[in-house]
């Protein structure tokens, strides 16, 4: 054993018992760990009697090994040894005596036991003779402790320290292997009653001390807990026997029980069997001072030692570990030629292995904490979204209204915003806009934008002066975004559409078997992109039954394949319902068509009863300022909306002639054959203007 | 002078062009990107950088090369338009671009008003040298 580091006071360690003394630890080492992971409960109860503390205060000497603790959890034989708990609290002889150490608290020396515990342990082994706790373990302790456990067991402990003195050292040897046994044995050999005592008696420290029987039936390990239990590691310690070395009383005990003794810690076997049940807290003892050591719950593993005693004394070494078995015997044989250093670095590696167990629990549970809160945050944003996004009315005067939005499947959702209502002079407003970026940042410039617009479109303006205007208005506070939009007015009498868009895809119109074919030439602009917007509308007339559909771009951006949806997709999509879908059919078709959809989808579908006439653009309207008038733009809007080649020039002249007065519109008005095109002054110097001149042309009846 | 400066590709099936942009730095403030394959939400940021490290490296004017784009989304207009925000007054973003669908979303979008839009590389390259002489 190499490494193996004799406990202060033993001398001349029976070699037998030192090899046990080197098995054991590992072992015990190897079962608190598993006792630990598989079974938490019954620790608590010998925590406390551990810290009692005598154990640490006590068994410098013996407490350096490690092994000792180790006892504790194994039921230590060596409980039968110590017969006397209360004899030797510190030394060893806790558990060999049994009694001796624990009852150290007994005054008799039992509680000797005890009090020499903290004080260094090794005197528990005398302790139980009443008084002389100090005495070192082997030397007169032997007597005194034999003596003690004598009296206090009577009939078994006695005999356990008559064997230990007997045998060979016998007193030293006893102790030396009380002390090795409380060690390794304790927790192995007879312990079996002893351990399960031990737990309880660690605790409850007087208790032990009071039943002498207990004392001397637990000796080895019942004992001695009770007392060192006050200690805390004293319950440990003085069923060794030894504070020090509580591994020493437990240790040894198990040693002599395994057949180092042979008969003598048969003999304590007995003992301790008897005790153990009497004796709860005896095992306590015996295991006591070992756990406090290891501040491990072993008490776990002692409670199989406790049954253990009851079986014949023949198999006094099995039995304790008879339970466990080959397990133990395994364990043990591998453990046996691990050197004491490395077992103790095994030990110590199994303890972190252990903490960090605990600590990746408790961080997956925080962590599941932390899912469930994100969860709600989401469910909170996607909240927020709805109720900026507004619900309109199913009808509106004679056109029913839906809209719908959806939003997008990865990060970038949100940025699209629309809303639908009625106006004071019977019309219906539609804005549809998309802000550019997306998610947290773009959610308050949605709301901005819609109210912003709808402002300018209730007081009166155009949608192509709505535009204008806010896009100034709005330029400002958008700031590194900008947003495309669609805003647009029906008149009902009339049964007329008009629309202007800001870098946003044109509404689909839909009726009488066919679809519109919006002019898109000379396009205004999005809100905020750093350019003038609101120069372009386009007027459409409605005589007979027809669906409208505004929409955002993420609609027919979705991805189908490598393909885009596209607005021939969206048009057939629209027409495949049997009567005029709503906004959220049309969105959840979409979707059902697309692999992707990365961008968010909204879509207000106007629905308008008539008759089969087909819808016709009336005319298309472009604003010009003098930078435009100046360019290619008026032959570019020209020729677009079919003007005779021949006819540009004249009307380009015209055009830049008036822009130098004031700012122009030109109109290509559409009656079925070529294009009238007509210039007109625009001026929108106020809104009250505006709202004057919409007023007058709502009245002339288009 | 044309000297290769820097080249990205994007990985991406094997039926689809892969994407690759490509600077080229005719002198000190006119520069060429040519972009080729995809422009959506994945590759647009590359397009992005490729434009704001330009536009930081001195040039002012900008050639943009989508001849070979085969497809363009509105996250590619973002930048663009983005971009041509943050050009001073001097400075020009010139695009080339002949798809048919590629133009139509630059229609749609009124955006060809900020940037012109011209069909060979040439005309575009001749529109920024003539801008740079003080005529007019």
């Amino acid at each position: 054993m190499a490494g193996y580091m004799p406990m202060a006071g033993c001398t001349g360690e029976h070699p037998q018992v030192r090899r046990r003394r080197a098995h054991s630890p590992i072992a015990l080492i190897v079962l608190c760990c598993c006792a630990v992971v598989s079974m938490n409960g019954p620790s608590a109860a010998a925590k406390p009697d551990r810290g009692g503390g005598t154990n640490e205060a006590g068994p410098p000497t013996h407490q350096g090994s490690p092994p000792f603790e180790k006892h504790q959890s194994s039921p230590t034989p060596a409980h039968g040894n110590r017969p006397e708990p209360s004899a030797e609290p510190g030394s060893g002889h806790s558990h060999g005596s049994g009694a001796s150490p624990v009852s150290a608290t007994p005054p008799q020396g039992r509680g000797h036991g005890h009090g020499r515990f903290a004080q260094g342990g090794s005197e528990g082994v005398g302790a139980g003779r009443t008084g002389s706790p100090k005495e070192p373990h082997g030397k007169a302790k032997e007597t005194g402790p034999s003596e003690a456990h004598g009296k206090a067991t009577g009939t078994s402990v006695g005999e356990a320290h008559g064997k230990a003195r007997g045998e060979g050292a016998t007193e030293a040897h006893g102790k030396a292997r009380a002390q090795v046994t409380a060690k390794t044995g304790v927790a192995r050999s007879a312990v079996p009653p002893a351990s399960a005592p031990t737990p309880a008696n660690l605790s409850p420290a007087p208790s032990i001390a009071s039943p002498p029987s207990n004392l001397s039936s637990a000796t080895g390990l019942s004992t001695t807990p009770p007392t060192a239990a006050g200690s805390g590691a004293t319950p440990l310690a003085p069923t060794s026997g030894s504070p020090g070395s509580p591994v020493s009383g437990n240790g040894a005990h198990p040693q002599r029980v395994r057949g180092a003794h042979g008969g003598g810690s048969r003999r304590l076997r007995h003992g301790t069997v008897k005790s153990s049940p009497a004796g709860a807290p005896r095992g306590g003892a015996g295991i006591g001072p070992l756990l406090g050591l290891l501040s491990v719950p072993v008490q776990a593993p002692q409670a199989p030692l406790d049954r253990v005693p009851r079986r014949s004394p023949s198999s006094r070494h099995r039995t304790p570990s008879a339970h466990l078995g080959p397990l133990v015997r395994t364990i043990t044989k591998i453990v046996g030629v691990v050197p004491l250093p490395i077992r103790i670095v095994i030990a110590g590696l199994l303890l972190v292995a252990l903490g960090l167990g605990l600590r990746s629990r408790l961080t997956a549970v925080r962590a599941r904490k932390l899912e469930r809160q994100r969860g709600q945050l989401l469910e909170d944003v996607g909240l927020l979204q709805g109720a900026l996004l507004p619900v309109p009315p199913a009808r509106l005067g004679p056109v029913g209204t839906s809209a719908a939005y959806r939003p997008a499947d990865g990060p970038g959702a949100g940025g699209d915003f629309y809303d639908v209502f009625a106006l004071a002079s019977g019309s219906l407003g539609v804005i549809v806009g998309d802000v550019s970026g997306h998610g947290r940042r773009a959610l308050p410039h949605t709301a901005l934008l819609r109210f912003t617009l709808r402002a300018y479109l209730e007081a009166g303006l155009s949608p192509r002066e709505t535009l204008r205007t806010g896009g100034e208005v709005l330029e400002r506070q958008l700031g590194e975004s900008f947003a495309t939009v669609v805003v647009a007015t029906y008149q009902p009498r009339e049964r007329v559409l008009t629309y202007a868009c800001a870098g946003h895809p044109p509404p689909l119109v839909l009726g009488g078997g066919s679809s519109v074919v919006p002019i898109t030439a000379c396009s205004s602009p999005p809100i905020s992109s750093g350019m003038r917007t609101g120069a372009r509308q386009t007027v459409v007339s409605l005589p007979g039954a027809a669906l409208v559909c505004f929409h955002t771009d993420g609609v027919t951006e979705a991805r189908v394949g490598s393909e885009l949806f596209g607005t021939e997709r969206l048009e057939r999509a629209l027409t495949s319902f049997e009567s005029d879908p709503a906004a959220g059919e049309l969105l959840e078709r979409v979707a059902e068509q697309t692999d992707a959809r990365p961008d968010d989808m909204a879509a207000c579908l106007l629905s308008i009863e008539g008759g089969p006439d087909p819808p016709q653009v009336l005319s298309e309207q472009l604003e010009l300022d003098r930078e435009e008038a100046f360019g290619r733009r008026i032959e570019q809007f020209l020729l677009a909306c079919g003007v005779g080649v021949e006819q540009i020039p004249e009307l380009v002249r015209s055009a830049r002639a008036e822009v130098e007065r004031s700012g122009v519109v030109l109109e290509a008005q559409f009656d079925g054959g070529a294009p009238r095109v007509g210039l007109r002054a625009d001026n929108v110097a106020s809104l009250h203007t505006a709202h004057a001149r919409r007023t007058a042309s709502l009245g002339a009846a288009r | 002078m044309l000297k290769r400066v820097h080249t990205t590709t994007h990985p991406s099936p094997p039926e689809v062009t892969p994407f690759a942009i490509v600077r080229r730095e005719l002198d000190e403030r006119t520069c060429v990107i040519s972009v080729e394959g995809e422009l959506d939400l994945s590759t647009a940021p590359r397009l992005k950088w490729m434009l704001v490290d330009s536009l930081e490296g001195g040039s002012n004017r900008l050639v943009l090369d989508l001849s070979l784009v085969t497809f363009m989304d509105s996250t590619a207009l973002a930048v663009l338009v983005g971009v041509n925000r943050t050009l001073d007054p001097g400075g020009r973003l010139e695009i080339v671009c002949t798809r048919e669908k590629v133009l139509q979303i630059f229609e749609f979008s009124g955006t060809d008003r900020a940037f012109a839009i011209h069909s060979t590389l040439e005309q575009a390259l001749a529109f920024v040298r003539g801008e740079t002489a003080p005529s007019g």
